[in-house]
């Protein structure tokens, strides 16, 4: 069994009156890729501080590595040095009166390494970084992206249990932005530290982790593998926010067919088996509900096979072509490969698998029906 | 070709930067140039009545003031020895204001101290009270009999009061320090808010205890605002007249300003203006000296922006009570017990007497009475008062909106005329006047303007500076050129924060140069406007020293009248006009705050 290496329990922070995380729980293993991901003022940068203790909680205890390191009821909190972790920041926070070299040797210098010792991990650091040519540099005489990879570099120095990084590559161009991730897996593959990472980019997310927390207004409303997440999400919200194109919520109703559950709507009629529904969420009466359908799960049909809708628009989007149509109002997105060829006005008749759909309540936006991978 | 020249002509006159470049140019060095000029010819030129003992004609050249100051049988009177004492009067005094000024802005920007408000408050009102009025309150306090005269508060009491701390450096220093912390306070808390707290927190996780983040990130991060500080607070202390002349003439100390001035009052303007000369070279080896410190470093803290979160700041843990304590006896000393006892003094019949019996209103309302410094009524019923009012504020407005409009002006021109020779000579003109202690550039302005400046060409003599002695118009020129350093300081951070893609943004769309500076400069620059006016107010309404020479009866001031009641001996008039004169500059300076919404900073650098 993996170890934990961070728990958080019932993590509560206020700044004033400002509720700003509303119980946190949350677990990470030893050696994950743990990525903070929601909205900009959701807490995610606030939970980061909590744990590097940077910050204090009022309510809730953080175990690292098996050790209480903040524990609010006892007002116990193991000062950020003494955590056994590291922290890059959004803005870097590199010293500007240091060089890359004594910015990255910094740590080392008041653990009182050894100076043959600082300098022989500090080349290493910056020969992983691929920095070692700045060596006696300013940060100012870097560009945005070297001045990340010094960033890294005094981060990793110190080999940290835990590494923290807030939204890091969210100051570089697209290109660099790419570049540094693949770079950061191969970080992450390398030296196998556990990081809990942060940033409000889903395709980086989706991309680089092994687990991916949602947060929303203070709460992670979601833990799971970033295909879980792709394919289930927990409520409509996380469902709205995670994929791009955006996944189509249609209204339906749900309800009890005999031994099944017979959904319609404007997609038309079809049955579930009464299990699709998760324990507790069965259909009983009469239920509204929302469809939610990747468009990529969606297919054009032949006339008669699904129910008629008037194309509005056809998108060419590389290799694939988007196709926004209509029917009673209501809109729905679907996605073709290669060059469509509708036009506006024309019909096509969506279809699709009800094992590929996810079914949301209407009035809480709970998850109720998983898609079957 | 002609076409080319004239086209080249009319390019070059109708771009706005150049214009108001060259201006700007042509004036300073009509204002600052000329007279360091002036001054120097006058150093080196015999005044009328040596000429006549020399029996040559006045105006002939001669080094012969020089010579005096530097080797001849009172060269050491004059020269060596007030210099040692302004010498060691100003490092002290650095060393000593940089100290406090540089602790208490930490605490105040960085730690958990308590009472944040009062304090922020309470720390720069030592700088609205001018230094002569805290010169006044240690004299109340500490007088010793010895010196003859009425008692201090201590004597009083029957405390006995050495003289070593009743007058002299001693004394000096101390006041001194009090007042000219507010600077290192300012620059140095600026300089803190605007370093990321990110840094510091980096520190935290490396496992740094306080004392090595303070060490190693923080005070590397603010050295540079604090030597300038340093550079600011010894070009002051070198040139402060009215606290030497307060607590080290009656004893004999003589500093190099108190030199300065008492050769002036004898009518020996070479030998002073040769003593100005001294202390504007020492200042500027000073200045040189600490650039060279500064050097490359001076971008820190303009490269880090503003971020993190400061939280409730660094715990200060078991030291809290003591530190706020600390605090608290601090501020009594330097802002409460001076303002007190100037309170109480103006309400004391006979100074000396600390009884209830001997309270009055008589100095603030009374009517004269014959037996009271010879019929002279309180000053609020004292028509001169009145009139002396008027004209301090007449002067102050005026100065200060004309020094932050310039300011401003020549903040534009700075910071869009970046490598530009134009803007680099105009950033150094401006500078001069900062070296300049201010009791020299009150001589310089004096000697410029005494008489009118003429020269000859061929039959015609052609007068390029009128006599302003005993005007107003003098008044003002002085008080503005002396503050160009501050008010084109804060027009250029606020030009620099504007950015020229705003104004060209609006070039872009067709905007001429008149409408973007009033469409767009302007109204962003409201909020440098309203704190470059503010630092020049309260400079100007408690400054003595410059004009202390140049003002005529008719034109005095409420620091002037103030020091005139003191020196004729009737003190408590001019506790009275000196507390009238605070009120004034900490109600500006709360209305301020008031009218720009939030606290206004007095942006020194
Ligand atoms: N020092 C503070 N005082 C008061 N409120 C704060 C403070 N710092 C953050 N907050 C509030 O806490 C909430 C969470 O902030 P946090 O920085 O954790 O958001 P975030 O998820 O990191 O957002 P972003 O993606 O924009 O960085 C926000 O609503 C913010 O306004
Ligand atoms: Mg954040």
């Amino acid at each position: 069994m993996e170890m934990k290496q961070i728990e958080l329990k019932n993590v509560n922070k206020y700044y004033g009156r400002n509720h700003v995380l509303r119980g946190i729980n949350l677990e990470v293993e030893q050696g994950e890729f743990m990525t903070f991901l929601g909205p900009s003022g959701c807490g995610k940068t606030t939970t980061l501080r909590v744990i590097a203790g940077l910050e204090r909680c009022q309510e809730g205890t953080v175990v690292i590595h098996g050790e209480t390191v903040a524990d609010s009821e006892t007002l116990y909190f193991v000062p950020p040095g003494k955590r056994g972790l590291n922290l890059v920041f959004q803005s870097y926070a590199l010293w500007p009166h240091m060089t890359v070299y004594e910015n990255v040797a910094f740590v080392l210098q008041v653990q009182k390494w050894e100076k043959s010792g600082i300098e022989t991990q500090v080349r290493k650091a910056l020969a992983m970084m691929q920095i070692e040519e700045y060596r006696d540099r300013y940060p100012s005489e870097l560009s945005g992206g070297q001045q990340q990879r010094v960033a890294i570099a005094r981060a990793i120095v110190s080999n940290p249990r835990v590494l923290l990084l807030d939204e890091p590559l969210s100051n570089l161009d697209a290109k660099l932005r790419l570049e540094m991730r693949s770079e950061l897996k191969r970080l992450h593959r390398e030296l196998g530290t556990t990081m809990i990472y942060v940033t409000h980019d889903q395709v980086e997310a989706l991309t680089l982790s092994t687990r991916i927390a949602v947060f929303s207004e203070g709460e992670i409303v979601q833990t799971d593998t970033p295909v879980e997440i792709y394919m289930n999400p927990a409520n409509v919200g996380v469902a709205r926010f995670i994929g791009n194109p955006k996944i189509n919520l249609i209204p339906a109703v749900a309800r009890p067919d005999g031994t099944r559950v017979r959904v319609s709507g404007v997609l038309g009629d079809f049955v579930l088996p009464w299990g699709a529904f998760l324990p507790g969420e069965e259909i009983t009466g009469e239920q509204k509900c929302l469809i939610g359908l990747r468009p990529e799960h969606i297919a054009a049909g032949s006339p008669g096979e699904g129910p008629e809708y008037s194309v509005l628009t056809s998108m060419l989007a590389g290799s694939e072509t988007l196709i926004e149509a209509q029917r009673e109002g209501e809109r729905i997105l679907l996605k073709q490969l290669g060059f469509g060829n509708l036009r506006a006005g024309e019909p096509v008749y969506p279809v699709f698998s009800p094992d590929h759909i996810n079914i949301f309540r209407e009035d809480n936006g709970k998850l109720i029906k998983r898609a079957l991978a | 070709m002609a076409v080319r020249m004239k086209n080249r002509f009319l390019g070059w006159c109708t771009d706005p930067y150049r214009v108001l470049s060259t201006v700007l140019l042509v004036i300073l060095v009509v204002l600052i140039v000329v007279p360091l000029w002036e001054m120097i010819k006058e150093s080196l030129q015999f005044s009328s009545s040596d000429a006549r003992k020399a029996g040559v004609e006045a105006g002939s050249w001669t080094v012969e003031y020089w010579k005096e100051l530097f080797a001849s049988r009172i060269s050491r009177k004059m020269l060596y020895e007030p210099l040692v004492h302004s010498l060691i009067i100003a490092l002290s005094v650095s060393a000593i204001s940089m100290t406090i000024g540089s602790v208490a802005a930490w605490l105040m920007v960085r730690s958990d101290l308590p009472f944040k408000r009062f304090f922020s408050l309470a720390i720069i009102v030592p700088y609205m009270l001018p230094a002569w009025c805290k010169a006044m309150a240690w004299v109340a306090v500490f007088k010793n009999p010895r010196i003859g005269g009425t008692t201090g508060f201590l004597s009083y009491l029957g405390v006995y009061v050495p003289d070593w701390l009743a007058y002299g450096p001693v004394a000096i220093i101390l006041v001194l320090s009090v007042h000219n912390y507010a600077y290192t306070y300012l620059l140095v808390s600026a300089a803190l808010k605007s370093i990321n707290t990110e840094l510091e927190e980096m520190g935290e996780i490396a496992g740094a205890g306080r004392g090595s983040i303070l060490r190693r990130i923080t005070f590397p991060l603010v050295l540079p605002s604090m030597l300038g500080a340093f550079v600011l607070t010894f070009s002051q202390a070198m040139g402060t007249f009215s606290v030497p002349a307060f607590l080290g003439l009656k004893t004999g100390y003589y500093t190099i300003s108190t030199m300065l001035q008492s050769s002036l009052m004898q009518g020996n303007n070479g030998m002073a203006m040769a003593i100005s000369l001294v202390l504007i070279v020492i200042a500027s080896v000073n200045i040189l000296v600490n650039q060279r410190l500064i050097g490359s470093r001076k971008s820190f803290v303009t490269i880090s922006g503003k971020g993190g979160r400061s939280g409730t700041g660094v715990p200060l843990g078991k030291w809290k009570l003591p530190i706020t304590l600390a605090m608290f006896f601090f501020i009594g000393a330097a802002v409460i017990l001076p303002l007190g006892i100037l309170a109480l003094q103006s309400f004391m019949l006979k100074l000396g007497e600390f009884g209830i019996h001997n309270l009055t209103l008589h100095y603030w309302i009374g009517e004269g009475e014959k037996y009271i410094a010879n019929g002279l009524p309180g000053v609020l019923r004292n028509p001169d008062f009145i009139r002396t009012v008027k004209n301090t504020l007449a002067l102050v407005l005026v100065t200060s909106i004309a020094a932050a409009f310039c300011g401003q002006l020549i903040g534009y021109v700075n910071s869009r005329g970046r490598g530009r020779l134009s803007g680099k000579t105009i950033d150094q003109l401006v500078f001069i006047p900062y070296l300049i202690p201010a009791i020299a550039f009150g001589a310089m302005y004096l000697s410029m303007f005494s008489t009118p400046k003429t020269f000859d060409i061929g039959r015609w003599t052609v007068e390029y500076f009128p006599s302003l002695y005993g005007t107003f118009a003098l008044l003002v020129l002085v008080s503005v050129v002396k503050n160009l350093p501050f008010s084109s300081r804060s027009g250029t951070a606020n030009m620099m924060q504007i950015g020229p893609e705003l104004e060209e943004a609006a070039g872009v769309s067709g905007a001429g140069f008149v409408t973007r500076m009033r469409r767009i400069i302007l109204p962003l620059s409201k909020g440098g406007f309203l704190s470059g006016f503010l630092l020049i107010f309260i400079n100007v309404m408690k400054e003595l020293d410059l004009i202390i020479i140049l003002v005529t009866p008719q034109l005095k001031t409420l620091p002037y009248m103030a020091y005139s009641y003191l020196t004729g001996g009737t003190e408590q008039y001019s506790n009275v006009v000196a507390l009238i004169m605070f009120v004034v500059v900490f109600f500006v300076y709360w209305l301020a705050g008031k009218l720009s919404g939030d606290e206004v900073s007095l942006n020194l650098g």
